[in-house]
Formats: structure tokens, sequence, C-alpha cells
């Protein structure tokens, strides 16, 4: 019981601290107005602010002046003023019209490309914090999502997120003018059709709104179709399915699966173009009564003598493109209701994830052999259910060999995050000669590490940059490094050398590796790197066997004055190292040299017996083996 | 000629790719048509009738003026309804066809050669169907063209009636220079040379400003694509934050992005420029087109040839011509585009498969008697110079526990996809019970084999499902091969169990280790009950209890079968009698394992290589 609730207190002292760091709902409209309009500000430059203004002007009087002409023409046709200045009147308005209008074009079309740019420019700093942020922190679910958010903020097209956010402003100073111009007008004539008016373009307005409503609502709930879409598509023309796809006949299965996936599209948006229908609908039916009744009171106001044509002409104008502005005006005020969100989201994931500010900036783990001590580590994912690492105690000595074994998902490639510094522990502690390791900035405690992942990442950069993952390479060192990884022959057969680009991404003839070429170019990058601390996970399982024995004798070379540590399923590398830890369901079981675990008996001797049996002389058949009990499998 | 020839050609691009819209979807074309003459009549019955209204309201006909003002909401009300409900069926059949199309691209891919994956010129024309059908709002793009290009020959033919009429229509007055202006033959004249003025200018400008937009989408294109890339491949992989941040990439991959992002920016930048000029240069054709066409309009209201109140009507009419034969020149001007770019979708859809498949039915034996043979067989990738397998010659006898070695790139892989007929040889012919393999139905033949390959694949679908590879499987098999492939143990413990959706980004979706992935599709190879199972490095990434474990469940997995097994854990040939040793593309050796241990050649030098570790 009092374990429990102390595992609860402390689940809820989490969460409470995550709320505090971060918690998108904190900015209002205001101040994400004010930060966005700053950052454009900053990337577009002081004149977008003159192009907002020219925006809203030409944008209240282009679509009044096309709206009187008929009104004015008639009134000039019907005065008596000789021809000449009738013609030089109408013309002249013309002329005016349609400059405005070309103006109201141009400008808007400036606008497009400082809206654009200013969006361009506020990828910048997600781009440099999505790089640089703890990466525990962007692992994790949450952390994920906060970069879907902030995605969704920069990269949705410009009907989306911090451009539709920013555009919409202006766009509200324009509608409200504009709409307080006509109202004056229609009050003037006749302040009876100003209230019918009035109550006809708040219905549009709110069936507009209900409209938008519906279409956020929707784009939001499309994200997991979104998603099961483009795995599904993806799936299908995959290099790595093509084999299975041919081979297990799945044609028509895929594309049943496509098809179901695009009927749940399709059902999502049979739904929203049924209530857009209706609402247009509705939209044209008050249209027609309204425009009936204005006519109907126009026509009467005419017989009756209190206005003449060209004020009916005016009124008959001003109405239709009465409601137009406040519909405008709600679309614009959800424009930014709907996106103040994605802003608040985007600030929200600046905020998230950095990495603490260290007060030992500099350590000189550069050269030289360094010790590792872990202490009591023990370490669980945000939000798990218990520890993937359980008080490890482990001092690897300055120059040591330590080889890490164990079954799959025993917690070897958590213990490599760890020691590498992408993950801190939850509890217990790290060190590096001494030295706490979450009291070193990342930067300088990366630098201390050459790691191997599992998954070997090769970019579409050139051949020198993927080996020396920086954008200026030390050419003599990277040939160096490919000439001792093994892998300069096939670089130095290449037209362009180390200066070939990498990949089928950008470049079609770019250069692609197999399995074993892409092994020997990680081992280039960490001879490049040669850092203190070799960490290598897997390196050997696309390799045959000569290319895998070469591979340990090359690494044993090279990790000679440095401190190392090798995770492999091949028992076999434990043979170069000083001592081999095993281990198990997240412990560290067993520690000790090779021949020490194998007179202990214990899971390391019979994991290496069941691997090295098939190897020994004396092997018949398979029944021994049946007679091993299956460990914690998996 | 020449341009009369290139229009042709459009079009017949054109209606060959709108047999393709209606192969997808038989209502979206008729939809369209309709919703051109709707959405064509509605501005002409708006200018018409207003102008009724005005005169009789200058006549003070007031009954007249409220009668038509009537028919007028009346009509407009018509034909939005009539539209509205026009465009509900349409947006949804657009949305259909781009799905539908997508999905058709898809199987005909999934229906392409194997090898169109090693950058052939299949994939190649597959992937240009996608962008294509992407790109530029693809298909359903061509089919609002085609109806916009419609629209406005409507619009333009019912202007250029309004245009007759106007100009056919007589002065009061005979004298002045205004009542020569006024004259029908005048008018005519005038309004004509300032169309075609007009239209040669328009046509200038479009042709200037439209070659430079393609070239920039082209570049556009490009760039979106390397932008895309750093961000969608590099940035927002997290695994790749592991590598990007032990290694201190961060500066390689940031400058890179802005590299290509400024690159971008003047072209965005010229985009923009483009534009604007076209909106300076049509705005100025337009004003000059109007000043004359208003200053004849005002010449006929004052000499009395027309009313007040068809000032607006024709002047209206004038501003839709305008509009009309505008945008039909840049209309068919998009369609001549978007006809090239989609050029290679047609042509992809009607592309025949180049395997050749023979009728020959597989006879389906309980026995399993099966017997492979490779006919001094050599494979070359195209574009390779040199053999890959060269003459091989080997039979697969019956029943027989088969293990292929040898070095990365000997030839072990590419014989295994000779022998399921991935690939055809490039010389030399495989047998099956002494006929060409070429001679049988291509899916039966297939049906002959159980695969696990080194780089299995499993969907975004159930357990189950990917075990069956259908919809409707077989629950107690499933379960029976995932027990073999000694997995039932872990997908017991799931919750949905057999059900758990694997990988598709839903909340209770799972995400498998590599060792429960590679164990389920080894389930999947062992539901086909296949007579041939073949097995490429299926324990690579399983630790050593895990592999052990496979070892000892093979015997069951693979009896009654015939088997290959391919693997760099020369453990594995201990359970084989069989032993194949590849080298540079040719059987060097086949044996038991102590007699090629005896022969201390290739096999001795791959065994003593691992087995030393654990002397």
């Amino acid at each position: 019981m009092a374990a429990d609730s102390k595992s609860s207190k402390q689940k809820h002292d989490r969460k409470q601290k995550r709320k505090k760091q971060s918690n998108p709902h904190k900015y209002s409209v205001i101040s994400n107005y004010i930060y966005a309009t700053k950052l454009y500000h900053d990337g577009v430059g002081k004149k977008y602010h003159l192009h907002d203004l020219l925006a809203i002007l030409f944008g209240v009087a282009s679509p009044f002046i096309a709206m009187a002409f008929p009104s004015f023409a008639v009134a000039q046709l019907q005065s008596d003023r000789a021809h000449e200045t009738i013609f030089i009147f109408i013309i002249g308005y013309v002329l005016i019209l349609k400059g405005l209008s070309v103006a109201t074009a141009y400008i808007g079309n400036v606008q497009v490309m400082d809206y654009f740019l200013g969006r361009i420019t506020t990828a910048s700093p997600m781009r440099r914090h999505i790089l640089e942020m703890n990466f525990e922190a962007l692992e994790r679910k949450e952390g994920q999502e906060k970069v879907r958010a902030a995605d969704e903020c920069v990269f949705h097209g410009n009907e989306h997120g911090i451009e539709a956010f920013l555009s919409a402003f202006p766009k509200v100073v324009l509608n409200v003018l504009g709409f307080l111009l006509y109202s004056l007008i229609v009050i003037k004539i006749s302040p009876w059709l100003f209230v019918f008016m009035f109550v006809t373009a708040i219905v549009f307005s709110a069936l507009s709104l209900i409209q938008g409503n519906y279409w956020n609502k929707m784009y939001k709930s499309m994200h997991v179709l979104y998603m099961r879409r483009k795995k599904s598509f993806h799936e299908t023309m995959t290099v790595d399915a093509r084999g299975d796809i041919i081979l297990y006949q799945m044609k028509d299965w895929l594309c049943e699966k496509l098809n179901a996936v695009a009927k749940a599209y399709a059902d999502v948006y049979r739904k929203y173009f049924r209530l857009e229908t209706s609402t247009n609908l509705i939209i044209l039916l008050i249209n027609a009564l309204r425009d009936g009744a204005v006519y109907f009171i126009l026509i009467r106001q005419m017989t009756l003598g209190q206005i003449g044509i060209s004020e009916l002409l005016l009124m008959v104008g001003v109405v239709a493109g009465y409601s137009a502005w406040m519909q405008q005006l709600f679309v614009a005020v959800q424009q930014i209701a709907a996106n103040a969100y994605t802003v608040s989201q985007y600030r929200d994931f600046l905020a998230y994830g950095n990495e603490p500010e260290n007060s030992i900036t500099q350590l000189s783990l550069e050269k030289g052999q360094h010790e590792i001590k872990l202490e009591n580590v023990s370490f669980r994912y945000d939000g798990a259910e218990q520890d993937v690492l359980t008080d490890i105690n482990l001092t690897i000595r300055p120059g040591e060999k330590v080889a890490l074994v164990g079954a799959n998902g025993a917690g070897k490639t958590t213990l490599v995050k760890l020691i590498s510094g992408l993950y801190a522990p939850t509890r217990g502690r790290i060190t590096i000669d001494g030295i706490d390791m979450t009291q070193i900035s990342r930067e300088q405690y990366y630098k201390a590490f050459s790691v191997v992942f599992q998954d070997l990442k090769i970019y579409a950069a050139t051949v020198a940059q993927n080996v020396s993952c920086s954008l200026e390479p030390d050419r003599e060192k990277v040939v160096e490094s490919l000439k001792k990884a093994g892998l300069w022959e096939k670089i130095a057969s290449l037209s362009s050398g180390i200066d070939a680009d990498m990949t089928h991404h950008l470049s079609e003839n770019g250069v692609l590796l197999s399995g074993g070429e892409t092994q020997k170019l990680m081992l280039a990058r960490a001879l490049y790197q040669d850092a203190p601390i070799l960490i290598l996970d897997e390196p050997t399982a696309a390799l045959d066997p000569i290319a895998e024995s070469e591979m340990y004798e090359t690494y044993s070379t090279f990790s000679l004055d440095k401190t190392s540590l090798f995770i492999s399923h091949r028992l076999s590398s434990t043979r170069f190292c000083d001592r081999v830890c095993f281990m198990k369901s997240g412990q560290l079981t067993e520690i000790g040299t090779h021949e020490d675990l194998i007179s202990l008996s214990g899971d390391y001797a019979q994991m290496f017996n069941i691997q090295a049996q098939y190897y020994k002389e004396e092997f018949e058949s398979n029944r021994e083996v049946s007679a091993y009990e299956p460990l914690a499998v998996l | 000629m020449n341009r009369w020839q290139s229009f042709k050609n459009t079009h017949k691009a054109g209606f060959r790719l709108l047999k393709v819209v209606k192969q997808i979807d038989r209502d979206l074309i008729p939809l369209n048509l309709i919703d051109a003459v709707l959405t064509t009549a509605l501005p002409y019955v708006a200018l018409v009738f207003t102008a009724q209204v005005i005169d009789r309201l200058l006549t003070t006909d007031y009954n007249r003026a409220g009668y038509y003002a009537g028919i007028m909401i009346a009509t407009l009300l018509i034909i939005g309804g009539l539209d509205a409900i026009i465009l509900y069926k349409t947006k949804q059949s657009q949305r259909g066809l781009q799905n539908n199309l997508e999905i058709l691209i898809r199987k005909k891919g999934m229906e392409l050669e194997y090898d169109v994956i090693s950058d052939s010129e299949a994939l190649k024309a597959l992937r240009n169907a996608e962008e294509a059908a992407k790109f530029n709002g693809g298909l359903g793009h061509l089919v609002t063209t085609y109806k916009d290009l419609l629209k406005y020959l409507l619009s333009a033919v019912t202007a250029v009636v309004f245009s007759v009429i106007f100009c056919l229509s007589v002065p009061n007055t005979s004298t002045g220079i205004l009542a020569i202006m006024a004259n029908p033959i005048v008018t005519g004249i005038t309004l004509i040379t300032a169309w075609l003025l007009g239209l040669q200018m328009s046509k200038h400008q479009s042709i200037k400003i439209k070659a430079i937009d393609d070239a920039i989408a082209e570049k556009h294109y490009i760039v979106e694509n390397q932008i895309g890339y750093w961000i969608g491949e590099v940035l927002y992989d997290t695994e790749s934050g592991k590598t990007i941040r032990v290694n201190g990439m961060q500066e390689l991959i940031d400058k890179n992005m802005d590299k290509f992002i400024k690159e971008a920016m003047p072209l965005y930048e010229s985009m923009g420029i483009s534009s604007g000029k076209r909106i300076l240069s049509e705005g100025l054709e337009s004003g000059l087109f109007s000043i004359v066409t208003y200053l004849f309009v005002l010449v006929k209201v004052v000499t009395g040839a027309i009313s007040i109140g068809a000032l607006t009507q024709y002047a209206g009419a004038f501003l839709q011509f305008h509009q009309a034969s505008s945008k039909l020149v840049w209309s068919e001007s998009e369609v001549n585009r978007l006809t090239k770019n989609l050029l290679p979708l047609a042509d992809y859809l009607e592309r025949v498969n180049k395997r050749y498949t023979g009728t020959l039915p597989i006879e389906k034996r309980t026995d399993n008697i099966y017997e492979i043979e490779f006919h001094d067989v050599s494979f070359r990738y195209p574009g390779s110079d040199k053999d890959t397998l060269h003459h091989v010659n080997a039979k697969i006898t019956l029943k027989n526990k088969l293990a292929v070695v040898g070095r990365n790139g000997a030839g072990k892989t590419t014989f295994i996809k000779l022998l399921v007929r991935l690939y055809d040889p490039t010389e030399g012919y495989i047998t099956l019970n002494g006929i060409d393999i070429r001679k049988y139905n291509y899916e039966e033949y297939l049906s002959l084999f159980g695969v696990v390959f080194q780089d299995f694949y499993l969907f975004s679908a159930s357990i189950a499902e990917n075990i069956a590879v259908r919809k409707d499987y077989d629950a107690e098999k499933v379960t029976a091969c995932l027990e073999k492939a000694g997995v039932l143990s872990f997908v017991s413990t799931l919750d949905k169990g057999i059900e758990t959706v694997i990988e598709n980004g839903t909340e209770d979706a799972i995400d498998l280790s590599g060792g429960q992935g590679q164990k389920i599709s080894i389930a999947r190879a062992l539901y086909k009950d296949a007579p041939f199972v073949i097995l490429d490095e299926p324990t690579a990434a399983l630790d050593p209890l895990s592999e052990a474990e496979i070892y000892e469940r093979f015997d069951e997995m693979v009896a009654d079968k015939t088997s290959v097994y391919i693997s760099h854990r020369m453990s594995s040939c201990r359970f084989c009698q069989d032993i194949l040793v590849f080298e540079n593309g040719t059987i060097k050796e086949r044996g038991a394992h102590e007699l090629l241990l005896k022969n201390e050649s290739v096999y001795a030098a791959l065994w003593n290589a691992q087995a030393q570790y654990y002397a």
C-alpha cells in the first residue's frame, strides 16, 4: 500500500512538473499576435506593415467604387451636363476603378510573398530546436506530438498555422471598415433596411461560422486517417516489401486496405460537403428573399418620390455587397481563433525539452582515457509503469574494453543511450572521471563519444561529409579513415571520389552502399572522430564471417587506447574484451572476464554454450539443444 | 499548321486522359459540363434583367420593374440552387478520383516486375506517374481546366451575341461625330480591332509569362524535393536524432537545409515577380479595352441607339467577353501543360508487364514431389558489366535441407531470387519437374514458395491478417503457425491477441522488436504451407537464445518440405545435409559439413573465421 501511494505521488509530481514545463494554453491571442508579428518583422522587414496598410486601403476602396459605378453612370447620363463632360467623368471613373482593382491584386500578390517569407523564417528556430533539444524529450510520445503540432503551425500551407493566423488581422480591420462604410450608407437611406440587413448578415455569418468550425474539427480528426493512408500507401511500393508482396500475392489484400482508407476519407468529406451544400442553399434562399424585399422597398420609395434611380442603384449594390463584409469579418475572426492555438503550440514546442544550463561547460574529455562509473542507475520511460533498467552499478576503467551481452529486450540499447548521454538516469548517477554527467554540457559530452547505433544513417550529402559529419571535412583525414575502414577502394573508384553524393534521395547517381559497406562507412565515421570513448551496437549483423572477423580485428586495434563498449549477439566478440557484462531483464546479473563467467556456469555460460555447440566438432544432432530451457526470451 | 498540330496533339492527349477519368468515375465529366453551363448563365441573367429593371424605372413603369426584378431573383435562385447540388456531387467525385487514381497506380505498381525497384525504367515510369498524379492537382485539375475552357468558350460566344446586337443598334440622330461612331459598321470594326489588339497583347504576354512560370515550376519541384528530404526524412526522423547528436551533425544538417532554402528563395521571389508582372500587364490591357468599350457604349447611349439601362448590360457583357477570351487563351495553354505533365500517367497505366507468363498450371501434389534444377544459369543486373551469377548448375533435391553460404556479394540472394522467379536468368534456364519454369502460370509458380526474406516486411494490419495476407483468415491456422514459429507465447500476452494491429500510427497499435517481427514473418511463410520453404538470414536480428530456438524448431517447421537456408551464422550448416558454397557468382563447393571442412577451401575458411572464437 505504502509503496503504491508513493509511486502514485511520484507520478503526480512528474505530471505537475511537466505541466509547469509546458502548457500551450498559457499564451493569449494578443501575446501570440505580438510574438508572430515580431517574428515576421524580423524575417520580412518593416515593409510588410506598409503592405498590410495598403491592402486594407485598397481592399475597402476597390469594391466600394465598383459597386457604386452603375449608380454613378446612370446619374451622369440622366444629368443635363454636356456629353464631353459626361464622357470624361465616366471614363475617368472607369480608369480609377481599374487602377484600384489592379492595385488590390498587386498588393495581394506582394503580401503572399511577405507571408510566405515570414512563414519560412519561423521554420528556422523550430529546426534548430529539434536538432538541439534533449533527445529523450524529443523521442517520447509527448515530444513527437509537439513536433507534429509545431510542424502544423509552420508547414501546413498558407491556410493553416501561423501564416493564416497573422494574415487574418488586417482582414479584420479591412472588413470592419467596409462594414461601417456600407452601414452608414444604408442608415442614411433607410434605417429600417439597416436593421433588416444587419440581421441577415448575422445569420449568414453564423452559418459560415458553423461550417468553418465543422471544417476545423474535421481537419483535426483526419490526422489519424492521414497517417493510416500514408502508411498504407508507403508499404505498397517500399523496397523491403516488394519481394513479400509478389511472393505472397498480396496485391488484392493491400488494395482492399487502400480502398478502405479511401472510403473512410470519402465518408468524412461527404458529411462536410453535405453541410456545405445545405448552408449554401440556405444562403441562396435568404439572399433571394432579401433581394425581393429590398427591391420591393426601394421601388416603393421611388414611387413615393423619396429616392431617385441612382440612389436605388447604389442601394442595390450596397445590399449585394453588405453581408460579404460581415461574412468575411467572421471568417477572419474564425481564422484567428482556429490558428491561434497552433501558434501557441509552436511557442510551447520551443520552450519544451531544452537541455539544462550546465555549470561545467568545459571538460577535457577530448583526449586520453576516461573512467565511466554508473552508480545505482535506473531508467524508466516517461509515463511507463516499470523500469527498463534497475540499479545498474558498473565501473568501466580507463582504456578498458567491455562487452555487453544479453537477450533481445534486456535493456542493452537503453544502457547505451544512457552512457552516451542521450538519456539521463531516472535515479542514480553516471560519472565520467568523477564528474556527474548531468553537469557537463551535452555538446561537450557527446564529443567524448563515437557511437555506432544499430540503425545506420547515411544522408544525402557527400561521402566526405558523411564520414566527417561536418560541412568542412578534413579531406586527408577522411581518406585516411576510409582506408583504415577498408572502404577506400570503393570510394576511390568513384569519379568524384570523396565528393560523390550519397543515396538516391537527391541525386540520381548517388552512391548506394551494401549492408557491409555501410557498416564500414560507420567505422570510418568512428575513426575520423577518434573520440576517446567508443560504443558499438551490433556492428557485425550484416557481415559475412570473414568480414566480421576482420571488423573485430580493426575495432580491436582501433580501440587500443580507448575506453570501449561492445554490444553483439555474436558472443565471440567477447573474446577480445577485457570484461563481459551480462544483462537480463534490465539488470546487470553477471560481470567478469569471459573465463570467469564460463566457470560461473550462469546465464552467460549457457548462452555461450548454446552458440558454441554448433561450432564444436562433436556436434551431431540438435537433440542437445532441445534440452535448454528458454530464458526470458524477447 | 504547326500550331494546329500542337493543338491537335494536346487535345488528343487530353481526351486520352479524360478516358482514364471516365474509367474511374463515369459521372464526373457530365457533372462538370452541367456546372459549366450553369455558371456561364448566371452573370448574363443578372445583366439582362438589371438592364430591364433600370429602363422600366427610368420610364416610371414601376410594376414592370418589380416584375422583372422578381423574375431575375427567382431565376438566379433556381440556377444557383441547381449548381450547388451539382457541385455537391462534383466535389465528391473529384475527391474520389484522386484517391482511386492513386490506388490504381499502386495496384499497377504491385503488378510490375520485381526488379523495377533496382531503379530501372519501369520504376521511373511509376514515379513519374505518381508525381504527375499528385503535382499541380493531378487529373482532377485537368478536368476542371477543361471545364473552365468550356465555360469561357460558352461565355465568349454568349458575349459575342450581345456584341453583335450592340453593334447593330442604330442611333436616333444621324449627324455629328457621335452618330458616325454609333454607326453599326464603325462600332463593329473598331471593337473588333480593339479586341484583336488586346488579344495579341495578352497572348504575347501570356506566352512569355507562361514560359517563365513553367521554367520556375520545374525548378520549384526540385527544390521542394530537396527541402522535403531534409525536413521529412532527416529532421523528423527521430532515430536520426541519436546519430545527429552524438556525431555533432547539427551544423551539417542545419546548414544543408539553409542552403536549399536560400537557393529556393530567389525562385519563390521570381514566382512572385512573375505573377506581379502578369497582374500589371493584364491590368493595362484590360484597362485599355475597357476605355474603348465604355466609350462606344456611352456613344450608343447618348445617341439613343440603346437605353441607359442597357449601359450596364453591354458594358458587363464586354467585360465578360474580355475576361473569357483572355482566360480562354490561358486555359488552353494550361491544358497543354497539364497534358504534357500527365502523359507519363497515361503511358504508365497502359503499360504492359515485361515478364513472360506461361499458361501451364502447376500439378498439385500432396506428396510435395517437386524438383527444381538450374541449367547453366547466369544472371547480370541491368547496366552492370559483370555477371552476378555465372554458369550455375544445381539441382535442388527433394525434401532436402539445403544451406547456402558464402561471403557478402557472392550471389546467394540472387540465386534465391532466380529460384522463386523474382528475376529471370540472363542466360540458361531453370526447370521444375523438367519443364522450364517460365512456361508455368506465374502466380501458380509463386505459390510453391514460402519465403522469409532478410528484409521481411510487416504491414499495418492485424497480426493475423499479416500472417494470412487476407482479411478472412483461419484463426486456428494462424495460431498454429505462430506456435510453430515460437512467437505464440508473446502474441497471447497482448490484449487483442492475433487481432493486435501492427504499427499503423493509431493509438493501440504495437511496435514489434526485430526478433518478434522476424518470427511473425516466419509464421507467414508457414501459413502459406508451400512445398518449398526458404529462409534468408532469418536469425540476423535474434539473440543467441532465440536463434537456437529457431534452429531447434527448424526441423518441425520444414518437415515434409524442401528447404533452403541462407545464413552468415555458419552454425546453421550443422543441421543441413547439403551445403552450397558460393563464391564470386559460382558454386564453388557442395556437400555435407564434414566433407567441406576436409576440403580446406572456401567453406573451411568461412567456418574457421567464426569457429575460432568458440574454440
